[in-house]
């Protein structure tokens, strides 16, 4: 019995080395990937134990973990903070919505682009509303400011129509109406482009098969179209479900201002106010971060479990 | 994978005159203008801030809504173009395009292609520990003590080097990568070929429009980085093109008390023509590199 | 899925071992001094360097005099708190930086600072730096700054020649030339209350004539209201009643009444509809382009100066002085009112890691720029090639030149005065901007003098305490409560019960109650 034992053991040793003579190439294609991922990402890493202190920038991370370990006072402190819950909200509100409304947007360009038949109309329409995806954020909110500031453009308009200018910057609902809108402004044309291929790449079979049946455009719409961009909507959703959090950061910090704090605070840009501006300890912001990675986490694998289970293919 | 997807290199198009009504409908007309609206709100910003850095102070002032040119003038570009800190942030801006780009797809590719190859040695435990880095990070100031002890504080190389791989573009490599049918590979081996020779003669060319795809998004994303300058660079000779520009946004409108040696107060054509300044190249080259990243896009996501 | 979790947890917790044990090794040791040559070499970091980085005729001297070699570098106006911080928790300091201390974050930086050992005590002896020493002994509230009987920080003067001026030229500027064409015009630009009200009316009725025109007047953005500087007892969260307790300023009736004022007047449509929505600078611009008769605004010699600019450059058929005259206004108290600040602004500290020689050589320097040689050298240059002394007094010899040259030295000195001092002498200062400036600044401090000025500042006592409540959440309440403020003004809260139900979403009692008890 023991040698059969030894036997086993040997020969997979034998076959272990042998792949990995086998991997030698690839093993030194991915060594930079290792040093690279280890350096960035786990070398500070244990900052993470930071959550667990009150830090003191001399002491460095390990000092004021010896010196000044709080435990879980640091989340204490936050859960007790009625405004981290509205930031929550807000976070999970903006987060939520962007995903929803963006998809939405995405989907209702590729469909226009889809019907439309003058095909130089639709390139040249295209290429036009997929190009502010590649400005940065910074010059987005540049526009943003310069057209719905008090005298600005669209208050001109609305003016000229009779009525009150509005506040769009700083007005709590007016300014999400804002951050949505503008983040459509950006993205909707660059997310329609996968859903466009998408439709693009239905057997046309289909098609002739439904004006057969005497189907209206509308309804070919709803029973082919539709239908053919279901996997790749959800894959995108369980990709995107895991940056709920995150919400965007960028654009809000861009594009907000104190008199909007409390409806636009994401927990990006309440943890980055409070580290730099406000001076919060590193602790709590570390906390609050390592909690939202906690969180996002669990999201991902909740909706790829959910995924699964409904029978699609899921990321994990 | 749907099984009656249609490969990618026929997308073939709505048969004319047969079924479909080749008269255009009252539908199309609608959708025409839909459309033709949408693009127009598109535009219409870059329009109105390029009349904006075209026009003399007091005509922004007093015209609330720009849409003719009156009273044009130069003096906002010449400004922009005597600003020695925009010409030393295009340079820098430059250099990290070109090199940063470079350096970032070779780490990237490479790591692409090793993930998507199965069953070798570590491969789960490569995957695995970037998988873990997906969602948990030790935060801004550990990442700032690394800078330090690696002595990248104020050097050019604190913006390319810690973005050697970024994890998205990588996986899109990698599903790229996957989607090429492994009888390439087989037969590959057959004719006698090692492994280097299997990447770069084989594979590497059919992957082409990724990685122009993948190349787009790196050049994009150094063309407006800025984060990590604001934290690390204190020359301004260093200073990358998007950090200028949103300083000079930033100072444009505010009014800090108790300065002295403030600043120019800039008003809004300064960062208008700033503004475009820094668009133009991109708007430039963009129509022609649209084709290239549609079709690597829809293929990186669709087969992944 | 046992096997993968492994795979999983073994990489991680590895990474987190080893280098936490590899990075240990970064801990606070002290500085070594280091030379280049003879010459010690410092890192100086200000927010007030701008673009400047030696090189210069004038560095060099000093550097060769003082034998320092100085590392120069400034911070982008935007990020200036992002950077400081950012260099403070990754423990990367220069050897002398700068920050903007103030009330609102004191316990948060100075206080943690200290406590944490990152800034560098002043010797207790600062006699050998006399006029340091001397500006200590002028700062506003210095007491609020030391701790343990020493100073952590040297407190920027503002104007070191006149440290008693510590109110703010928070205040209005107005059309002359309108105002005397509709017969409204005072004396000297002296209105009492009746006079200002009915000087505003009569720009409200003049908008039916002028197209450009937009309102009567109108408050830079972050000062709005401005009538209310003639009712209120504080500009910020805390003033105190009469019993001595500390109440809420937003909440208080002297302030009501004085918010309600500027609701009547938004209600007659004397302020600008847009004022509520107003970005930075635009009010500012507004008035520049001639749509306000009358604007509130920080008067500093560099705003003032650009508004001048403005006119001359715009509308030069406009007389420059009429359009930008300095208004003086008496509230119903019939006294002036201005708000009181502190005579500095932003602070120069040291690395708590440099040596106490370091220390010592940069006091030296920044003593001697504040010394008569000092700032004649930061201002003209070296006598004889620079400048020639004619009568006792320093005549330049190419003003042109001295105009395109960088002198090191200037920018150097901002270290310890933000230069109002010297703004008198300063070939590239406007004079007459700037004479008109300290006229009203003169006459101000006279009023003051004559009790017929009242400064409206928070106590003190109450605006430097550091206590848990009060700094955890006085800078949230602040933004709010103006919040709230403008929309009770513009009528989004139609009535006060609206807008104290907003002010009592905040913390108000908790933070009352615990201040009250710690000034017991």
């Amino acid at each position: 019995m023991d040698n059969v034992l030894i036997a086993k053991k040997q020969s997979r040793a034998h076959d272990l080395k042998k792949k990995v003579g086998r991997s030698k190439f690839l093993i030194l294609l991915g060594l930079p990937a290792v040093a690279f991922y280890f350096i960035f990402c786990y070398i500070p890493m244990y900052g993470i134990l930071m959550a667990f202190t009150y830090y003191y920038p001399k002491r460095g991370i390990l000092g004021s973990l010896f010196t000044s370990f709080v435990g879980f006072k640091n989340f204490d402190t936050i859960f007790k903070d009625p405004y981290f819950w509205q930031v929550l909200g807000n976070t999970v509100f903006i987060g939520l919505g962007k995903i929803i409304i963006s998809f939405v947007a995405a989907l209702l360009v590729a469909l226009l682009l889809n019907e439309i038949r003058m095909r130089m109309f639709k390139k040249s329409v295209q290429i036009i509303v997929t190009f502010p995806h590649f400005l940065s954020w910074v010059v987005v909110a540049g526009f943003v400011n310069l057209f719905f500031v008090t005298d600005g453009a669209i208050n001109g308009v609305i003016q000229l129509f009779g009525g009150q200018p509005i506040d769009f910057l700083r007005n709590g609902p007016f300014f999400i109406t804002l951050l949505f809108g503008s983040d459509i402004w950006k993205e909707a044309g660059w997310g329609s482009i996968i859903y466009l291929a998408t439709m693009a790449g239905i057997s046309p079979e289909l098609y002739e098969a439904a004006d057969i049946d005497g189907a209206t455009r509308l309804q070919k719409i709803w029973h082919i179209t539709l239908p053919s961009i279901r996997p790749t909507a959800i894959l995108l959703l369980i990709l995107s479900v895991g940056g709920i959090l995150s919400a965007g950061f960028d654009q809000i910090f861009n594009l907000y201002n104190p008199l909007v704090y409390n409806v636009a605070d994401i927990l990006d840009t309440y943890i980055y106010r409070s580290q730099f501006n406000d001076n919060v300890n590193a602790g709590v912001t570390t906390a609050i971060g390592l909690f939202k990675s906690v969180v996002s986490f669990i999201l991902v694998l909740s909706v790829d479990r959910i995924a699964k289970l409904s029978g699609e293919r899921g990321i994990i | 994978m749907k099984k009656n997807h249609v490969s990618i290199e026929r997308l073939p198009l709505r048969p004319r005159g047969k079924s479909a009504n080749a008269r255009f409908g009252k539908l199309d007309i609608v959708l025409f203008i839909i459309l033709l609206v949408y693009a127009i709100i598109i535009i219409f910003p870059f329009y109105n801030a390029f009349l904006i850095s075209v026009s003399p102070e007091y005509v922004y002032n007093e015209t609330p809504l720009l849409l003719w040119p009156r009273d044009l003038t130069i003096a906002s570009y010449t400004s922009v173009f005597q600003n020695e800190n925009l010409w030393s942030g295009f340079r820098i801006t430059m250099v990290l395009l070109v090199l940063g780009t470079a350096y970032q797809m070779f780490f990237t590719i490479i790591t692409g292609y090793a993930l998507s190859r199965s069953n070798w040695f570590g491969k789960n435990f490569l995957m695995n520990m970037i998988l873990v880095t997906m969602f948990f990070g030790g935060g801004l100031i550990p990442y700032y003590y690394l800078i330090t002890s690696l002595n990248l504080h104020d050097k050019i190389w604190v913006m390319i080097i810690p973005g050697a791989i970024d994890t998205f573009n990588m996986l899109l490599m990698r599903n790229y990568f996957q989607s090429l049918p492994k009888e390439l590979e087989e037969s590959a081996r057959i004719d006698g070929a090692n492994d280097i020779q299997i990447f770069v003669k084989v594979y590497l060319p059919l992957a082409l429009p990724m990685i122009a795809t993948v190349g787009l998004f790196f050049a994009v994303g150094n063309w407006n980085s800025w984060y990590n300058a604001m934290l690390f660079i204190k020359t301004p000779s260093l200073w990358p093109l998007q950090f200028v520009l949103r300083n000079l946004i930033i100072t444009g409108s505010s009014n800090i008390e108790g300065t002295i040696t403030s600043p120019e107060t800039y008003s809004q054509g300064l960062v208008m023509a700033s503004i475009f300044f820094t668009i133009v190249p991109m708007m430039c080259f963009y129509p022609f590199l649209q084709r290239f990243f549609i079709k690597g896009i829809v293929v990186g996501a669709i087969k992944g | 899925m046992e096997k993968k979790k492994l795979l999983l947890i073994t990489p991680t917790l590895l990474a987190l071992l080893l280098p936490a044990m590899l990075l240990s090794s970064c801990d606070g040791s002290a500085k070594e001094d280091e030379y280049d040559g003879d010459k010690l070499i410092v890192s100086l970091r200000n927010l007030y360097f701008d673009a400047w980085s030696g090189g210069d005729n004038y560095t060099d001297y000093i550097e060769n005099n003082f034998k320092l070699k100085l590392g120069l570098s400034n911070y982008s106006w935007a990020d200036w708190t992002t950077q400081v911080n950012g260099a403070i928790n990754g423990n990367n300091v220069e050897d002398v930086f700068h920050f903007n201390l103030d009330s609102y974050n004191f316990a948060s930086t100075y206080e943690y600072w200290v406590e944490g050992e990152i800034i560098k005590a002043l010797p207790e002896d600062m006699s050998a730096w006399p006029h340091i020493q001397s500006l200590l002994a002028n700062t506003s509230n210095i007491d609020a700054l030391t701790i343990d009987g020493k100073m952590y920080g040297i407190p920027i003067a503002k104007n070191i020649k006149n440290p008693e001026t510590t109110f703010a030229p928070f205040t209005y500027v107005y059309r002359r030339d309108w105002a005397r064409d509709l017969g409204v015009y005072q004396e000297n630009d002296v209105y009492t209350w009746e006079q200002f009200n009915a000087l505003i009316h009569a720009f409200n009725l003049r908008l039916q004539n002028d197209p450009n025109m937009v309102a009567a007047i109108g408050d830079v953005e972050w000062g709005f209201p401005s009538v209310t500087n003639f009712y209120k007892d504080s500009p910020h969260c805390f003033t105190k009643n009469s019993s001595d307790e500390v109440v809420s300023n937003f909440h208080s009736a002297k302030y009501v009444e004085g918010l309600n004022v500027a609701k009547d007047m938004v209600a007659r449509q004397y302020y600008y509809q847009n004022q509520y929505s107003s970005k930075d600078g635009e009010m500012n611009k507004r008035y520049a382009a001639q749509k306000l008769g009358i604007l509130y605004e920080n008067l500093s010699y560099t705003n003032y100066n650009k508004l001048r600019t403005d006119y001359i450059r715009n509308y030069p058929a406009v007389d420059v002085d009429d359009a930008t005259a300095i208004m003086k206004v008496k509230g119903p108290d019939g006294k002036f009112a201005l708000e009181g600040t502190e005579n500095w602004f932003s602070m120069t500290f040291f690395d708590a890691e440099i040596s106490d020689n370091k220390q010592k050589k940069v006091l030296d320097l920044m003593d001697w720029l504040l010394s008569e040689d000092g700032t004649r050298f930061a201002m003209y240059g070296i006598e004889g090639y620079d400048y020639d002394m004619i009568n006792n007094e320093p005549v330049l010899k190419d003003v042109d030149e001295y105009k395109n040259k960088t002198n090191g030295a200037k920018y150097l000195r901002y270290m310890t005065t933000l230069g109002y001092d010297t703004l008198s002498y300063d070939p590239l200062v406007n004079q007459d901007s700037l004479t008109i400036v300290n006229d009203w600044t003169a006459e101000m401090s006279e009023a003051r003098e004559n009790n017929q000025m009242r400064i409206f500042e928070e106590d003190p006592e109450v605006r430097w305490l550091s206590s848990p409540l009060k700094n955890q959440h006085s800078g949230r309440m602040l933004s709010n409560a103006n919040s709230y403020v403008t929309q009770y003004a513009f009528n989004n809260l139609t009535n006060i019960e609206a807008y104290y139900s907003q002010l009592n979403r905040d913390p108000w009692e908790s933070v009352l109650a615990e201040i009250n008890a710690k000034l017991g």
